[in-house]
């Protein structure tokens, strides 16, 4: 387990804990963030928290044989677990007033898989059981032997829309693990890649929450900038999603002074109209009726849930790993970091939108700062058994990590914390007294990426 | 042999032509994630934003597996979504087309089989039309699309041979 | 309203109107194998992060089978390959009915091993 400070340093908490008895003390009550930890860690390692305060499953789901642990070094990755009698257990009530809402875990639109149950009175959420963990997929298992090169395409294949955050921490990692310092050339490049990923997820986020009130203008616009720059995506990398283009020690893709010119008219263009989309949402009353005052996340919950990225920010928690630990070029070039007060779906579609506008701006200093040189070095032979870790904001927020070295070049334990795992846990809270029509929007204001968080 | 203008002009019509000729009107898609990335389930957004538009050829995607003609399934099937997946191809109507998305719902991509993902969908469910790529471009899809019309084709062939 | 109806007017229309466009020239699109090129040093069998590329070797011959099915276009074989043997297009539709298809096997002979100045 590890934690951090906001003073540019990283504390590791280290425990050792005894074979024979594998139980440690639980710091959940004291510490709700570590909720899902220690949860996580009874699931895949079979370590138990002591005086945890909810002993159900998270990671792997109720049918799943309590004393089989898929993380332990002694279970084989493609070992197949009998389904056991669920052990699944979701909020019971008591009074007749309360209608309980299955939804999931396949969902009306094309959406992730995630089960959800409301308790309401009437249209107003009492309150929300999230089960997740659909989409686990075994992928730190699988990481385990994999060569570190190898090892880099699984870490771009956990989202499909922050695979590019998810690759740059993976390699962070790999490089910081190996004492490597990769060409100034190559840190501004994925800075690039990396504001130009986080453009494209805002900027569509903007038009897809236009959906949660059925604003059509908003949506076709939205998708239509999105797709523009996704396009710009696939001139400049060869790739939509960014897929690819990093590599351990440096970058696989390079900008030539046309490309350079390319991303330059296009994101002039983009901005001219996304600025235009923004004016038109952000005089709609119906919209801001709709997103004013919906799904507040308090301050309070924020903190103690320490949640990140977007939703962090909306509700006043001033966090940016960018700013507060940087990476890659972000040390470089000025930004400014939005943050809101009211904690509510407008707040967080503003940070959004503001961010929209740094991200144009930090772009138009790297294509002016963009060194010549080199773009990528060699790694060198890596130590066994040294761990690392490498972080990275994803359009999300901080997604972080943390890798150890196994014999000749190969991962041996890797832990991926994603920006949707610190903030799902957040998501009940923010739900909790808004009425069930408001869910989709509210959860779409936080957009949270299923698959990041289940691995 | 055409000039490549008039082949361009002709793949433009083809779906909507198809279309017309197979199913009399419109395809009715269902999507299930039994697993993905999200790549993939993006992309599959993509062919309803305004640039592709699929919509204006009579495909949509629809909120129940009752309503649909076609199953777009992405991912490599979980352990955790099997039943999921099960429920919904049961609960599809008949012939119950299934189109599998990307590599992972192909073969298992590169997450191969692990304790928790059984590494591609035709080891659950049979699959008719396979769309690979990582993600697969929106038009790569919209190809898969048009393969899997040909399905409809050979069962009226077959109804028509049994009367015989 | 009226400023959604002019922003209406003046995004104009948008669709596509030819489908199957060609992908731009950077795309990772189906990877293709020259077998009069390969010295079956096994690069890119080895670097494949999918285990998309299979390379056997008899006394006189090399087969190399490719699966589409399993490649995640990544582009890393290309990028390991000395003589270029195996590179990216930028050919996209590769959907198909039928998944045997999908694997694609090529020979080279050993005489051609040999003009390359490798031996097996």
């Amino acid at each position: 387990m590890f934690s951090f400070d906001r003073f540019r340093h990283f504390l590791t908490v280290k425990t050792l804990i005894n074979p024979l008895d594998p139980t440690f003390p639980s710091v959940a009550v004291q510490l709700p963030a570590a909720n899902w930890y220690e949860r996580e860690v009874k699931d895949l390692l079979g370590l138990r928290p002591q005086g945890h305060p909810d002993p159900r499953p998270l990671v792997l789901h109720g049918d799943w044989p309590e004393d089989l642990h898929p993380l332990r070094k002694d279970f084989p990755l493609d070992q197949h677990a009998p389904r056991v009698q669920s052990r699944e257990a979701f909020m019971r009530y008591d009074s007749e007033d309360v209608t309980e809402i299955p939804v999931g875990p396949i969902h009306a639109g094309i959406i992730e898989p995630g089960h959800f149950r409301f308790g309401a009175v009437g249209d107003t959420i009492l309150h929300l059981d999230a089960r997740l963990f659909f989409t686990h997929r075994g992928l730190e298992k699988a990481s385990e032997g994999m060569p570190v090169q190898k090892a880099l395409f699984l870490a771009e294949r956990i989202c499909g829309v922050c695979a590019l955050s998810h690759s740059i921490a993976f390699a962070q990692a790999i490089e910081r693990a190996g004492n490597v310092t990769i060409p100034p050339r190559a840190d501004y490049l994925r800075t690039l890649f990396l504001e130009l990923e986080r453009l494209y997820n805002h900027i569509g986020d903007v038009g897809n929450i236009c959906a949660g009130f059925g604003f059509a203008v908003g949506i076709s616009q939205g998708a239509r900038l999105k797709e523009e720059l996704q396009q710009l995506n696939e001139r400049i990398t060869g790739h939509r999603y960014l897929r690819g283009v990093v590599s351990l020690g440096g970058m696989r893709a390079d900008v030539t002074e046309q490309e350079r010119e390319d991303i330059y008219q296009t994101l002039q263009y983009v901005k001219k109209e996304f600025k235009e989309l923004v004016d038109l949402l952000l005089t709609h009353d119906i919209a801001i009726n709709r997103m004013a005052t919906t799904g507040i996340l308090r301050l309070e919950h924020a903190n103690d849930l320490e949640v990140v990225g977007v939703a962090a920010r909306a509700s006043g928690r001033s966090v940016d790993i960018r700013r507060d630990q940087p990476y890659a070029a972000y040390d470089r070039v000025h930004f400014h970091v939005p943050v809101y007060k009211e904690g509510d779906v407008l707040a967080r579609i503003r940070v959004r939108i503001d961010e929209v506008f740094e991200s144009f701006s930090i772009i138009k200093q790297l294509l002016q700062q963009l060194l010549d040189g080199d773009i990528r070095t060699n790694i060198p032979n890596l130590t066994p058994y040294r761990s690392a870790m490498g972080w990275c904001e994803s359009p999300r927020g901080e997604t972080v990590h943390w890798v150890m070295i196994g014999p000749n070049q190969t991962v041996y334990r890797y832990r991926v914390r994603s920006a949707t795992y610190s903030n799902w846990p957040a998501v009940p809270l923010a739900v909790k007294g808004n009425i069930v029509p408001d869910f989709p929007l509210i959860n779409k204001s936080f957009e949270l990426c299923y698959a990041c968080c289940d691995r | 042999m055409k000039s490549g203008k008039e082949q361009t002009a002709d793949l433009r019509w083809a779906l909507q032509k198809r279309m017309k000729e197979v199913l009399g009107r419109s395809l009715h898609i269902r999507h299930v994630d039994s697993g993905s990335c999200n790549g993939c389930d993006f992309e599959m957004n993509t062919l309803t934003n305004p640039i592709y538009d699929i919509q204006r050829f009579g495909v949509d995607f629809v909120a129940s597996p009752r309503h649909a003609d076609m199953l777009m399934v992405t991912g490599g099937v979980t352990r955790h979504l099997e039943e999921a997946l099960i429920k919904t191809y049961n609960a599809a109507s008949e012939p119950k087309m299934v189109v599998a998305i990307g590599a992972c719902a192909c073969s298992g991509g590169i997450f191969g089989r692990t304790y928790a993902n059984y590494g591609g969908i035709d080891h659950i469910v049979p699959v008719y039309v396979y769309v690979p790529g990582c993600p697969p471009r929106p038009e790569a899809i919209i190809e898969g699309i048009l393969l899997a019309l040909d399905r409809y084709e050979e069962l009226s062939r077959n109804k028509g041979e049994n009367r015989h | 309203m009226f400023d959604l109806i002019r922003k209406i007017w003046r995004t104009k229309t948008v669709t596509k109107t030819e489908l199957f466009t060609e992908a731009p020239e950077r795309f990772r699109g189906k990877p293709v194998f020259t077998s009069s090129k390969c010295t079956g040093c096994e690069a890119c069998a080895t670097s494949c992060p999918a285990g998309a590329i299979t390379l056997q070797q008899n006394d006189d011959a090399i087969t190399l089978s490719l699966s589409y099915a399993h490649c995640i276009f990544c582009g890393i074989c290309a990028e390991v390959c000395e003589t270029n043997a195996i590179q990216l297009t930028n050919e996209y539709r590769l959907a198909t009915k039928n998944k045997n298809e999908l694997t694609v096997s090529q020979q080279a002979t050993l005489a051609k091993l040999l003009t390359t100045g490798k031996e097996v």
